[in-house]
This record gives C-alpha cells, structure tokens and sequence, in this order.
C-alpha cells in the first residue's frame, strides 16, 4: 500500500483543487446570479403563484399569427413574421440614388460581377449564386476566385471599420493591380458576367468616431478624410465603369459618404443606398426584390449627402477639447466609482463617501485610490456653434438665402467644393435628405390648410395631400410634409433662427397603379411649426399675421423648390431647378393671443397643461459670460457669424463647479437632517394587504400606490431603485417578481421552456433551426428604418418586439437610439436614425407603440445630447435651448407624448429611457433636474423607467435620483458587497428619499404594463430555484471534497502502515 | 548540479514546469493590467503576487527535500501547498478580473474598447496558464520526487 501513497496524495490534492475552485465557483455564480440567469436562461429564483385563477396569463398574449392553433407557439410562424418585416423594411428603406438608361431593374437571370470587399464580406452574398437559382444572380466566378485568392484566409479583412482618435482609418479596398494580379486574364470574364455591382461603404462602431481631416486617415490611401472616396475606391470605381455597360453601385453604411465622384461618372447609371444589410438574408431577398423590379424601391436618403463631410457648420466643432484649466476641472475618476468594485476596496469606498459629505456634496475626487484614473470627459466639452443649422437645415437655408440674395450667403465661408468665390449648394451636396428615385414618378399638389383650435393651446393645420403616379410601373412613395417659418426683424433682434424648411410630419402611400392619384389627409400640430425663443420669451413663439408655408416634395430640397417656386422664384434667381408651386402652399398665422406680434401663449403650454420655459439653465457657453464669447450661426449673416473652432477654453468658476456636480442642497450630515426618524420610518416598511398583482395595467395616479410604496422596506427600495439594467431583484414583501431585459429586443428565446414559466404557450425548443437572439438582429440598420419613411412597417416591426417580450420573458428593450446625427463623423451613427428630430421622434414613436400593446417597454436611448462618441462619458455639450429643443430634445419628446395614439381614455406615452454619459450645457444629463423632471415628466408627462446608461455617474446617485431617475444600468448584484448599498448615506434628505420612492414606484408603474404581471396573483412570491448550474456545484463540491477526504485518509493510512510495519 | 538532477523523479520535473508556468502566469497578469497607465490593476493584484510567490517557495521546497531526505510527508505536505496557493491565486485572479470579463466577454460594454480588450483577454490568457500550473502541480503529486536512493552495497565477505 506504502508504494501507492503517491496516487492518494495525488488524488487528495486533485480533491483539494477542485473543492476550493468549486466552492469559490458557487460563490461567484451566486454573487452574479442574475447576470448568470440572463446568460444562461436560468431562474435562480423563480415565482410561485400557489392558487391559480382565471387571471394568469390572460393580461398580455402573443399574436395568433406566431401561434398554432391548439395555443402554442410556432417557432417557424414566428420566425418568418420577423424575416418578413425585414424584408419589407428592406424594400421599403432602400434609397435609389440614381438610375439613367433605364439601367434599373435588371433581369432575375442577370449574371454579375461583383466588386468591392464588401460585395464579398457582407450579407448581401446570399442573393449571389455560382450556379442558376431562383431568386438569385449567377456571379462571375474569376472575379469571385481573384477576391478570394488576395483576400486569402481572412473571412474579414478589417477594411472600413472607423478607429478610435488616436488610430488612423484606411479603407482596405482591394485595387486593380492586385486583382489582376491574381489573372491577367480577368477582365476577359467581364463579357459574359456584363453587369457590374460594385459595393462601397464604411462602418461604425460604439465608442470610436471617425476623426475629421486628412490626420485621421493612414497614409497612402489618398483620403482626404475617412470617408471620403479613396484612391483605390475610386480607381476601381473608374475601372468597373470603363468595363461594363451596366454599373450599379451599393452605398452600404450609415456615415454619410463622399460619392460625388461615383455620381458624376457618368458610366454609372444606379446608385442604391442599402444601409447595412442583416445577417438572415431578409433584406438581401428585399433588395433583389428591388435589383429585379420586383419591388419598386420608394426610400427617401436619411441624412443629406454633402460633396465633402466637412462643409457643414457643425464639423467645425468635432473632436475632443479640453478646457485649459482642465486641472481645475479634472475629477480623477477611478473606474472603481464606476461600479467597478472590484478594483477598490470597501474601505476606500468608506473613506470617499466621507470626503463626500465633508465636501457638500458633488463629485468626488477619487485619485487618492485605485490605480490611476479616468478621465471620463469630464474636462472636454464641444461648442456647438452651428446652433439650428444642423444636418439639411444648414444647406436648404444658406441655398435660399443664396436664392433670396439674403445674409451674405453667396460668401466663402463654408465653401469646400464649390468653383469660384461662392458658395453653391449643387456643388457642396450630391443628395438632400428625403431624396429618393423611383422605377416611376409622383406628382404631388397640396390643398389650401385649415386650422381647428382646441381649447387655448392646440391648433392642428388639416389638409390633403394628393399623390399622382405619373409613370408606367406601379410604385409607392413618402409624403414628405415640410414647413417654412418667416425669418423677421423680431427673430434677428432676438436670436431666434428658422431652418428654410423642416421635416413637420410624413405617410407613405400604398401602391399607386400607373395613373392613380390618391388623396391623403395631413394633420400638422401647429406646435410643431412653433419656433423656441431660448432669450427673450423663454418659450414657443409663431408670429401674427406672418407668413408660414407648408410644401410636400422629393426630400427636403425639393419642398424648398417647390416654395421657391410659390415665392416666384425660379433657376433665373439661382435655383437649381424649378419647383412645383402646386406642390407648396402660403398661410397667414393669425390667432389674435399676441400682444405685440408675438404669440408667445398659444404653444407655451405642453399637452400636460404644464407652462414651458427655459430648464435646461446655463446651456450656451456665453450664458456664462457678460460678453459673448463664442459665434451663433445665424442667417442673418453667414459670413460673420461661421464657427470657429474653439479649442482650450478656460471654463469660469461657476462652470467648475456645476463640472463638480454641485447642482443640490443635499443633507447628509446629521446635524443638517431634514428627514426625521419618525417621518422616514412612517414612508416603509409599513403592513400591507396590497399586493402588486392588484397594480395590473393600473393608472399612475391609482391612490393605492402610496400605501403598496409603503408596504417595502427602505434598504430594498434602494436596492430596487438602483438596479435598473441586467435584471431587476425581486420586491418579496409586496409581490413583485424579479423581470428582466433584453438590449436588442428578445429574439426568439427558449426561456418559456424553464419548469418554472407555464405560459400555456410554451413550446418546446426545436432541435433545429437558427435564430437570432436578439430582435434586432433581424433587421437592417436604423438608418433605413428612417430611410423607409414607413410607420407601418416599423409599428409592425414593434409588434414583434412585443410578443418577443412575452415570449422571451424579457419586458424590457433598450433600443432604439434616438438621438441625431450631428455630423458624419459620429461612431453612434448607427444606432441612431438620421439627422431629423421628426423622422427619428416618428420612428421611435412607432416602435414603441407596436411593442406597448404587448407590453414590450421601449427603452430609447440616450437621453440627450450624445452627439459624438469623443470624450461621451461625460463631456459638456454647449448649445442654445432653441437647437436643445427643436433638434435633440425633438426627437425624444414624439414617442414620450405619442400624441397619435392618445385616446380621450388615455394618455400613452413611451415607458422606458436611457439617459446619456453625455452632460448638457455643465450638468450631467442623468443628475438634471430641468431635463429629467421639468421637460421629461411634466411637459411630456413620461412616468415610466428611466435608467442611466452604465455606472458613470454614480458618485452623484444622490443627486440623480433628486433629478428624477429611475436607477443605473447596475451589474454588481450581491448586495453585500454594494458600496452604494448604503442606507445610512441616502436617509436623511427628503428630497433624495421622494427621489428613491418616485423611482420605485414609476419603475412598479411600468412593470405593471408588461409581461411581468402575466403569472402573479396574490398568492405571488419570489422562491430559490434549484437551477442546473447550482446542482453542479453542489455536485462538484461533494465530490471533490469527498476525493480530498479519501486520498488524505489513504495516504495517512499507507504512511501508518509503512510506519507500524517498519 | 547534475548529480543532483539525477536525483529527480519525474514529480520534480512535472513540479519544475508548474513552477515556471506559474511565473510566466504572474508575468502574463500584469501585463494584462497595464493597458492605460495600470488602469486594470485590481485590488487583490498584491494576493496574486504573494499566493504565485508562496507556491515557487513551496516548490522550491519540495525540490530541496526531495534531494536532501527523498520523498516523504514534507514535500507532500509543501506540494499541496503550492497547489492551493496556485488555487487561489487563480481565485483571486478572477476576483480582480471578473469586471473586465463581464464588460468584454459578456456584454458589448466595452467590447472594442483596445486597453479593455487587451486586459481581458490577456488576463484570461493568464488564467489558462495558472490552471495549467497548478495542474501541473497536481499532477507532481501522483508521481515521487526523488528516485529511491539505492541501498548501499553490502560489504564484501572477507
């Protein structure tokens, strides 16, 4: 036995090992267990509803559509509803740029070549086939085997990804030479594949923008900036062009590209933009629809395609800027206080919140600890200076200023492209917003509009649309409505800008037959014409007796023609072409509410009743200063006030302060309480009979909900307000299960199949197939949501998101972005929709509202001003009230006021934001009392769950919660180690508790209108739940402690033995 | 030197290769933490150091009484005890590095982040190796440290 003594030593120590990684495993598993159920699908604490009743998931029910008839859900139904909403976006979204010689539809038998990485990389490659197929092109095969024989092993060359400020961006285009390289011979393939498709395109990335200029770009690529055309891009386009007879190019990206060299080739009859394709092959089937003529394409482009990024106002300010007494400002920020445990101890954590008290409140300098810092962008900032003239607002203006002969607009400010010593805007854009082509062509004419007023503060501007299709294919198109404001002698005075035009509402129409005119109503909320006056009204104003105009037309440029063209205006006066006059009409404001000209009451009250005004403080970098420090563009002169790029500013002392976070009056020493024991032990903790099951679909102002609030003790309030992301605890003493989210919508998820979930739809998991996990996944990138211009398509893809909700148990969506391009170089761009605050605000709204019926909760995201990815986590954004409310907040106020929907009945709204890492003006968005609580719950009535983006923020909880926050995007789960977890430090402030206890119950509020209340009743409570990954450990602790104990007894025995025997 | 070698069992040598896992493991870790100026440092770093640190000493120390006295209750005793200090230096690892791979590995937060990127999947490159050197620890255990010292010869008869 003495001879074996190695083998149980060494299965003792196998023992030891395994004991204590399984038991550390357990406590890892456990201290993150609902990060662990949200990855593996697992409950580790499941809902036991002990008496049934007819009540149980009856509140929300998939759509039959996705069921089968006996009630269960069809996984292949189900995933086909989703393919085809992504087709139809597809066919919907496309943008056809141009098309001359007919050059567009092709046959479905056409054999192609295909050119460009990303005809070879991206999801468009399931419509190329090598042989004959239905619904598919026959692709060249040389040129096919040339990509692949340069492009070698790697499935993804790592072309046209945008870099981060400190990398430089190259396209990595395939060229010429190195094709040819691979078969001298290629070019003789061309004869028989004839038609070219070339795709172009850039991506973008979370975190990284495009960096403007030639310094951004590698050397050697010829790029005068990332995405602009490089020379390899272009030679290969010039190549292809002096080839074929029919050359298509696909634009695929979401950063606006420079393509005026693809656009004036003129070799090049089409160019499609296609956003950026899926990875189910949905919208490659939509766009061989539209490749074929199957489907006639009817996108409008998203954002304005300029000759060169750069010439628009709003590029002169991109970047990262630091304040030059950034070490008055700088708040070494540990990562630690950024939820990062991990890298601080409890003790340093202790030691900062004391510093905190001691300091009264505000941010906390946390150098003293860790292990170096991060900036966290609290020393950047970005003047805005281009003010209103974001996107298509800046070119349509300065173009009729240029026709009007107004403002200096000729001038060279500005100018990139244009020949000569003016500015010209045919040559400084190669596509306006809203442009698309069809197979067909649509003649619009606009009635006379008239105003119904309801009550004191609602005008609605009624009229009708009527749409002619006046070519030979059948094919639908966007009824683009725009507004024009009169530009006066008081808006000069009194800095208030007005866009040439603005995008105030749209429809698309069904298939119009060759020949047919169809007549559509137009509903415009006269809200939405009214300008902000951020100066002298601090409000909404329209001006008596001025004239407005109302246009419909092929994007923006051409509803501006087309108002032109009423105004008399014709290419004699400069214009680029002449515009439909019939297509534009003039109306007179006249309410008679103005005292001096100026209605500033009609529209200064919100939809709630509640008076608007400035909230958003010391927003503009001059509100800071007795003199201006820094320009606003305005039309009153364009030469004297174009931005400058304002690089190291110095930021006063009370912006270091407010970059402090010292926004409130926050009690924390003790002998400053203004919360007693008495009056704080009263509000929890409380008996209750009220369970949350009684809250079903309950109103907000439901009385019931003060006593259910005070039926939770305070320390679980906390913790419940607080995590607000990767799962939500469960609240045991009134009901309330744990609920989860989803960032990019459910997917289709198998989590109905766990014991614990007896939806009576519940299925099986089918033992083949592939589908995604995330709804999103499904679908082309949000620029082509926009592009389509089609609410139904996107309440449709909404409703999905719903049932996926039920289905996957995932209440929650974080998605979609709502903020607005800004420039082309923002890294986000793909997340969000397009420049226009209307067409993103109707986007959003539709989503949401499809979801909601199934009680899906819209989260849009982020919740303002993230208008660049440089410096994100807490930069200071400057800019007038009058752009923060006519363009970022636009956006967002559409899905929260949901107006379409609203009913005499009820008042819906969109339940659920994120707020940004951004600052607006010198004030953390998420800690902003005038954003979070004066505009988002009072002007717009939201009262739902708003959750700040990461942790960055959470030296200021306090204070967020005082702005009117829901809670943070939380993963540290165990509450034991939760340095916030903190009830002393959060009690004593009445108004930080009014803040917690609003969060718990707008976030209960919410929960009350999902899922979540499918499976409770009263008998409701949370229970442990023996899930698979807890019975292995127990299982791998047993026996590896077992293994211990055998091999350490063995081997004492065998040297006892050896011993006795000795 | 090589005599001393001789004396060697396979245990040793398999000990030999844990114990130079295990410094390439401490090395790999703190390189995985210095991505921005150390900014992925964590807090249980200095356990990591010292637990790696106890287990060469106890390596160390096998090797020495394997040579001086063979095999025996003393180098099995410092065996384990260089593989629980692999163990939980390994724990502590984790510990330190579990936030990094949850905001690259298992969420999009910081995926495309480089400096975080390069802290975690170098940190967990590092984990491998502390699970091979403590394994190969392990493995020593059912092997001898030394080889059976021959019996001296019996004296000639004369």
């Amino acid at each position: 036995m003495y001879k074996l003594r190695p083998l149980f030593r060494g299965i003792a120590a196998v023992g030891g090992f395994f004991l204590a990684a399984t038991c550390y495993g357990s406590f890892i598993l456990e201290e993150n267990k609902i990060m662990v159920d949200q990855q593996l699908g697992t409950k580790s604490s499941i809902i036991i509803t002990e008496e049934d009743d007819d009540s149980l998931f009856k509140t929300f029910v998939p759509d039959a559509d996705m069921m089968t008839e006996d009630g269960k859900l069809n996984p292949e139904a189900w995933d086909q509803a989703h393919k085809n909403a992504a087709q139809a976006l597809q066919e919907s979204g496309t943008v056809l740029l141009k098309n001359t010689n007919n050059c567009l539809p092709i046959a479905k038998t056409a054999k192609v070549s295909v050119f460009g990485q990303r005809g070879k990389d991206s999801n468009l490659t399931s419509i190329f086939t090598d042989e004959a197929a239905e619904g598919k092109f026959v692709q060249n095969p040389t040129l096919k085997a040339a990509y692949a024989a340069v492009r070698g092993s790697k499935s993804s060359p790592g072309y046209a990804n945008n870099k981060s400020l400190t990398n430089h961006f190259s396209d990595g285009e395939i060229s010429k030479a190195q094709l040819l390289e691979q078969n001298a011979d290629l070019e003789d393939s061309f004869t028989e594949y004839d038609t070219a498709i070339v795709v172009l395109g850039r991506q973008n990335a979370e975190g990284a923008d495009y960096q403007k200029g030639p310094d951004g770009v590698a050397e050697g690529r010829g790029l005068r900036n990332p995405l602009a055309g490089s020379d390899v891009e272009k030679e290969l386009v010039e190549w292809v062009s002096s080839k074929f007879s029919k050359v298509i190019v696909m634009i695929e990206t979401v950063s606006q590209m420079e393509i005026g060299y693809i656009k004036d080739n003129p070799n090049v009859q089409a160019i499609m933009y296609v956003g950026l394709l899926d990875n189910y092959g949905s919208s490659a089937k939509g766009l061989y629809n539209i490749l074929t003529g199957e489907v006639n394409p009817s996108g409008g482009l998203y954002d304005i395609y300029s000759s060169c990024v750069e010439n628009t106002p709003a590029a002169v300010n991109v970047g990262l800027y630091e304040f030059a007494n950034k070490d008055d400002v700088a708040l070494i920020q540990n990562k630690a206080l950024s939820g990062r445990s991990a890298r601080v101890s409890a003790a340093d954590i202790t030691a900062l919140l004391e510093q905190r008290e001691t300091q009264g409140g505000g941010r906390i300098d946390t150098s003293s600890i860790g292990t170096g810092g991060t900036d966290f962008g609290f020393y950047n900032y970005l003047v805005e200076a281009e003010g209103l003239y974001v996107g298509y607002r800046y070119y349509e203006t300065r173009y009729e200023d240029c026709v009007l002969d107004q403002g200096n607009a000729k001038g060279s400010k500005g100018i990139f492209d244009s020949t000569g010593s003016e500015w010209k805007y045919s040559e400084e854009v190669d596509y306006g917003f809203g442009f698309g082509l069809s197979y067909t062509t649509f003649d619009f004419e606009i009635t006379e509009p008239h105003f119904e007023k309801n009550g004191k503060h609602e005008i609605l501007a009624k009229f009708d649309v009527k749409v002619k299709n006046t070519g030979s294919v059948a094919g639908r198109t966007p009824v683009q409505i725009y507004s024009q404001s009169p530009y006066t002698a008081y808006d000069k005075t009194n800095g208030v800008e007005k866009a040439a035009v603005q995008l105030v509402t749209f429809e698309k129409t069904g298939i119009l037959q060759p020949g047919e005119t169809k007549t559509y109503p137009v509903i415009v909320d006269l809200q939405d014409v009214a300008s902000y006056d951020s100066f002298n009204k601090k409000t909404y104003i329209m001006e008596e007796s001025s004239e407005y105009y109302f246009s419909v037309g092929n994007g923006a440029h051409d509803a501006l023609n087309n108002i032109l063209a009423l105004k008399g205006k014709s290419t004699s006066d400069g214009m680029d072409y002449n515009g439909n006059s019939k297509a534009a009409k003039k109306w007179t404001y006249q309410n008679g509410a103005a005292e001096d000209g100026i209605d500033s009451y009609t529209f200064a009250y919100s939809k709630t009743g509640e008076q608007i005004t400035n909230q958003l403080g010391k927003v503009d970098w001059n509100d800071f200063f007795d003199q201006q420090q820094t320009k606003r563009l305005s039309r009153q002169n364009w030469q004297e006030t174009w931005p400058e790029e304002y690089t190291n500013l110095t930021a006063p002392k009370e912006m270091v302060d407010l970059l402090k976070g010292k926004y409130f009056d926050i009690k924390r020493n003790a002998a400053e309480r203004n919360l007693s024991e008495e009056e704080f032990n009263a509000m929890w903790g409380q008996e209750t009979e009220l369970k949350f099951s009684d809250f079903k679909l309950a109103d907000f102002n439901d009385d019931r909900w003060e006593e259910l609030l005070s039926g939770i003790k305070f320390e679980d309030a906390l913790m419940y307000a607080i995590q607000s992301g990767r799962g939500f605890s469960a609240l045991n003493d009134i009901g309330v299960p744990a609920g989860s989210f989803a960032e990019n919508g459910a997917g289709i998820t198998w989590r109905q199949n766990t014991e614990e979930i007896q939806a009576p739809w519940k299925v099986e998991k089918p033992s083949t197939g592939s589908y995604p996990s995330s709804t999103v996944g499904y679908f082309n990138t949000y620029a082509i949501w926009a592009s389509s211009f089609d609410r139904d398509v996107m309440h449709e893809i909404g409703r999905l998101m719903g049932n996926d909700a039920i289905v996957g148990d995932k209440p929650i969506v974080w998605l979609p972005g709502a903020n607005t391009h800004r420039s082309a170089f923002g890294g986000r761009a793909s997340q969000y929709f397009c420049e226009d605050p209307v067409l993103t605000g109707i986007c959003t709204m539709e989503v949401a509202h499809g979801a909601l019926a199934k009680g899906g909760i819209i989260t849009a995201k982020h919740f303002a001003f993230n208008d660049q990815e440089a410096g994100r986590s807490g930069i200071s954004p400057f800019m007038t009230e009058q752009r923060a409310r006519e363009v970022e907040l636009r956006a967002f106020q559409i899905p929260f006021e949901m107006h379409k929907y609203d009913t005499p009945e009820e008042d819906v709204g969109m339940m659920g934001v994120m707020t940004s890492f951004s600052k607006i003006g010198a004030i953390e968005c998420t800690a902003h009392e005038g954003l979070m609580t004066n505009i988002l719950q009072k002007e717009w009535g939201f009262h739902g769950y708003c959750v700040s983006d990461l942790k960055d923020d959470l030296d200021i909880m306090p204070e967020t919660f005082r702005a009117g926050s829901t809670g943070y995007d939380w993963r540290t789960q165990n509450v034991d180690v939760d340095p916030y977890n903190n009830v002393e430090y959060f009690k004593y402030d009445k108004d930080v508790v009014a803040g917690i206890r609003s969060a718990v119950k707008r976030k209960l509020w919410m929960f009350a209108h999902t899922p979540l209340v499918n499976s409770i009743n009263k008998t409701t409570h949370s229970e442990w739940n023996m899930t698979w990954w807890r019975g292995a450990y127990i299982a791998g602790i047993a026996t590896s402690a077992s293994l211990l104990g055998i091999g350490a007894s063995l081997y004492a025995v065998s040297l006892f033995l050896k011993k006795k025997g000795a | 030197m090589l005599n001393l070698l001789k004396k060697l069992s396979i245990g040793s040598y398999l000990l030999l290769a844990g114990a130079l896992a295990a410094v390439v493991a401490l090395i790999v870790i703190i390189v995985s933490c210095s991505p921005n100026a150390f900014d992925f440092w964590f807090v249980q770093m200095p356990w990591v150091i010292v637990l790696i640190l106890v287990a060469l000493v106890a390596i160390a120390g096998v090797i020495f009484f394997a040579i001086k006295k063979g095999d025996g209750i003393i180098p099995t005793v410092l065996a384990l005890v260089a593989v629980m200090a692999l163990v939980f230096a390994l724990i502590q690892t984790i510990e330190g590095k579990q936030d990094v791979l949850g905001t690259v590995m298992f969420s999009d937060l910081e995926k495309g982040y480089a400096p975080a990127e390069t802290a975690c999947y170098v940190g967990f490159t590092g984990m491998i190796i502390e699970i091979v050197s403590a394994v190969l620890v392990m493995a020593s255990l059912f092997f001898g440290y030394a080889k059976p010292q021959e019996a001296a010869p019996a004296p000639a008869a004369e």
